[in-house]
């Protein structure tokens, strides 16, 4: 009996000190992230080691393969930049001073581009419970909280936790994610945020009244303040109305391929 | 001391494999979960006592470099490394397929503790639906990843 009470003793205090620390750190919900920002330098040497070893081993192996493919390419690459080089010669140098003049008569305002900072993703979430990934620039290299991710294809998230080399990416699938958007050819405002499902998002608070179409484009909308205005996000894939709810059922397929992400842009003004 | 320095070297181990090789060994949006498999492992033959303390320690040390709330891990992995020592207690035979059968109730039991917990506490990105998707892959999954470590543990113990 007294070791049956012994056991339910030792499993209650340790159930309890956990309560109370899960407690403590939903009260205070930055605790957790300012002290894992401070003291990361143990995971984030670990992740960075074995990127670097398996980046050196993959382009070791791959240069081999790669030699003969990267000769061709070479050869089809040569042959483009003198065809480029000629109609730069010949044929920009009128069209380009024209274009500036007309730019100028028409007092068109240059669209600022963005100033990006490339990064490298090194590491996915260690868990199934998030959609997070890591990359390899933090705090040193100029990174802040918030700040927006994007690559090629599109819209891919936000900075959410910085340490010192490296930072924590929200991908606008989770469901803690929220942006604000556009649908392109009807410009109606709307709120995107993440399924917590494969590869989904969807367009929250869009009153039925609204007609957008499948196959519409989403952008970010601007406002906010948040995310940059005009990033592609995705297209509309499927629309569900119910005439007895107040808002529409939009989901939303990123263009991003969220499953092969390598080079990202984080987007610094 | 001896046994402090082999879970510290375990855990660094889980740790390592935990945080570099789980973008490969992704099945659909499951990943297995090195911690647990450890936990069962230590708990196993260990007992209840060290189940319980390394649950709590192993969560802890999850919560404070993984997840957004303390606590979380500690609680559920507590729960799931004192039950995994005291069955242990109760049974008399080594046997893999008892083994294989704990891991999977274990990742079961673990991961609707967070489900539970993730319900009142938000933590997790998914929906509920999917979560216990990915829990039930992961019961399988880590099954069976606890073959090849048992039988790696069980040829050093033998030597």
């Amino acid at each position: 009996m007294g070791k049956v009470r012994s056991k339910v003793f030792f499993l209650i205090s340790f159930l309890s000190i956990s309560f109370v620390l899960i407690l403590v750190s939903n009260y205070k919900r930055d605790l957790p992230i300012e002290v894992r920002e401070k003291s990361y330098l143990f995971v984030e040497f670990f992740q960075s080691f074995f990127f670097n070893l398996k980046t050196e081993l993959t382009e070791r192996i791959g240069n081999i393969y790669e030699a003969e493919k990267l000769r061709k390419e070479n050869q089809i690459l040569k042959e483009k930049i003198e065809r480029l080089t000629f109609q730069e010669k010949n044929y920009y140098q009128e069209i380009l001073p024209a274009n500036e003049r007309l730019r100028r008569m028409l007092e068109f305002k240059k669209k600022q581009a963005f100033k990006l900072i490339p990064v490298q993703v090194i590491a996915y979430s260690p868990f199934s419970y998030f959609d997070t990934i890591f990359v390899g620039k933090g705090k040193e290299e100029g990174i802040e909280k918030n700040m927006v991710v994007v690559n090629a294809q599109g819209l891919v998230g936000r900075i959410i936790e910085v340490y010192p080399h490296q930072a924590k990416i929200l991908t606008i699938l989770d469901k803690r994610s929220k942006v604000g958007v556009r649908d392109e050819s009807t410009r109606d405002i709307a709120i995107l945020q993440g399924k917590g499902k494969e590869e989904k998002c969807e367009l929250v608070y869009l009153p039925n009244k609204v007609s957008v179409k499948v196959s519409d484009k989403v952008i970010t909308s601007g406002l906010g303040g948040l995310f940059p205005k005009g990033i592609l996000v995705g297209e509309i894939s499927l629309i569900k109305k119910n005439p007895y709810r107040l808002f529409q059922y939009v989901e939303v397929t990123p263009y991003v391929d969220f499953r092969k992400l390598e080079e990202l842009f984080i987007i610094k003004e | 001391m001896k046994k402090a320095i082999i879970f510290i070297i375990s855990f660094l181990i889980a740790l390592i494999l935990q945080i570099t090789l789980i973008g490969g060994l992704q099945i659909g949006r499951s990943k297995p979960d090195f911690f647990l498999i450890l936990l069962v492992l230590w708990a196993w033959y260990n007992g209840w006592r060290e189940g319980l303390i390394s649950g709590f320690i192993i969560g802890i040390l999850e919560d404070v470099l993984f997840f957004p709330l303390w606590g979380i891990n500690a609680f559920t992995l507590c729960i799931v490394g004192f039950l995994v020592g005291e069955i242990r207690e109760k049974v008399y035979e080594e046997n893999l397929i008892l083994l294989l059968i704990i891991m999977c109730s274990a990742t079961l039991l673990n991961g609707f503790l967070l489900l539970f917990l993730s319900s009142i506490f938000p933590i997790s990105s998914f929906s509920q639906a999917h979560l216990t998707f990915l829990i039930l892959l992961a019961s399988l999954y880590n099954s069976l990843l606890i073959l090849p470590i048992f039988i790696v543990k069980e040829g050093l113990r033998r030597r």
